[in-house]
């Protein structure tokens, strides 16, 4: 009688999974400066703009994969707030003890470092099932229509645009690019992302019933998720403060540079998720 | 029933039920994310842009090998973070300035105090000393 009723000792074995998941997801980030200091100069607006954005994606993700079985928008909606808090806990957990928080620092400060950081971290909390070895649930995944494969690139390009856009090197590269090189990036990012999901045939690829012709699947899913990638990196460089000041030219050299991980984030998370 | 508060019969129903503690986490996060965005929002709308106000304070002058080591503290009481800040201390005798020893904090947040330290030869408690800030970027 017990074993289908979700009791709370199930709830803690999934809560410390979805701990690990965002320890695994955020550990990169919480170890670098430059996360540190856009938690202190970060425009407040934005990240408040980032945060409030972050919570449809957990909820979403949740829907779609999730650290636990669920039945419901209800049970998504809830397990969307537990990855949040699992992810605030392990960002102020883990800057504390390396240092990062002290206690002479102003609330301002704090509240940024963990904030920020908490967007890694409760994603990784969210996904954490499926790194974790948990058995799949195809069910979840099923839910999953064209809409849902596009959410789900959206948030594999997030996540990766979120990781690398902190680097000084992004704006680096871009400053170095001409256009050509710009123009063979594109073209470069396309190729591989098609051949990610379509040429290799990974597993967790997911053909219509009806087998529809390449260049409706090319059309569909490697040029919807490229400009995806695209959205999602010029709205990780806006949050960063990266759009300041700087000619069109050269945010758009930036949102290409970004991109191109951004790409592989979308392509591999229709893979992972 | 018996010491069972859910319904035994209705599988779906059950199944939709969180048990307590995922609730209870649940709502710790909601809260923590309340609080998280209603700061920011009030941080954004109160628009405290206002540039940097350093005031630095010494804490402690001590001998340090043959020289003498000044600690001081410098606080952000401005709205803006300010980065590379330029710590300038200086030592005077007869509004002369004899020697200067310099510092630079990486990065000063809003609000936030950072310490640190100069180094000078001459013995600061003989001296007219003084510590300020000089400097500092935009972020």
């Amino acid at each position: 009688m017990h074993a289908a009723e979700p009791t709370n000792a199930e709830f803690w074995v999934d809560f410390a999974r979805a701990m690990a998941g965002a320890l695994i997801f955020s550990f990169p980030l919480l170890m670098t400066m430059e996360m540190w200091w856009l938690g202190i100069y970060l425009d407040r607006f934005r990240l408040a703009v980032f945060i409030a954005a972050l919570l449809p994606i957990l909820i979403g993700l949740s829907r779609y994969s999730g650290f636990r079985k669920t039945t419901g928008w209800y049970d998504d909606i809830v397990d969307g707030f537990v990855a949040f808090g699992a992810g605030m806990i392990t960002a102020a957990a883990f800057l504390s003890v390396f240092a990062i928080l002290q206690k002479e620092m102003a609330i301002d400060e704090v509240l940024g470092k963990v904030a920020i950081l908490a967007v890694p971290a409760s994603m990784g909390a969210i996904v954490a099932s499926k790194l974790l070895g948990k058995t799949e649930n195809p069910r979840e995944r099923a839910r999953a229509g064209y809409g849902g494969e596009f959410f789900i690139m959206l948030s594999g390009a997030l996540f990766l645009a979120f990781n690398v856009a902190p680097t000084e090197e992004m704006i680096l590269i871009a400053y170095k690019m001409t256009t050509w090189h710009t123009l063979v990036l594109v073209l470069l990012t396309l190729l591989i992302m098609h051949g990610f999901v379509y040429a290799l045939g990974f597993r967790g690829e997911h053909r219509d019933r009806n087998d529809p012709p390449q260049w409706h699947l090319l059309l569909a899913f490697t040029v919807t998720g490229y400009v995806l990638a695209l959205l999602a990196s010029a709205c990780v460089l806006w949050t960063f403060g990266r759009f300041d000041a700087v000619s069109f030219d050269n945010m758009l050299k930036t949102t290409v540079v970004l991109a191109f991980p951004a790409g592989f984030g979308a392509a591999v998370a229709r893979l992972v998720i | 029933m018996s010491g069972d508060s859910k319904p035994v019969n209705e599988k779906d129903e059950r199944r939709q039920e969180p048990p307590f503690w995922e609730k209870a986490v649940a709502a710790f996060g909601l809260v923590l994310f309340l609080v998280v965005l209603g700061y920011l929002l009030f941080d954004a709308y109160r628009g405290n842009g206002a540039p940097p106000d350093i005031v630095v304070r010494v804490t402690e002058v001590r001998k340090s090998g043959d020289d003498y080591l000044v600690l001081f503290e410098a606080r952000n009481h401005g709205g803006q973070a300010a980065a590379g800040v330029l710590i300038r201390g200086e030592l005077e005798r007869f509004g002369v300035t004899v020697e200067t020893a310099e510092a630079t904090l990486d990065y000063l947040p809003a609000g936030s105090m950072r310490a640190g330290g100069l180094f000078f030869q001459r013995n600061p408690h003989e001296l007219k000393l003084s510590v300020t800030p000089s400097g500092y970027s935009r972020p």
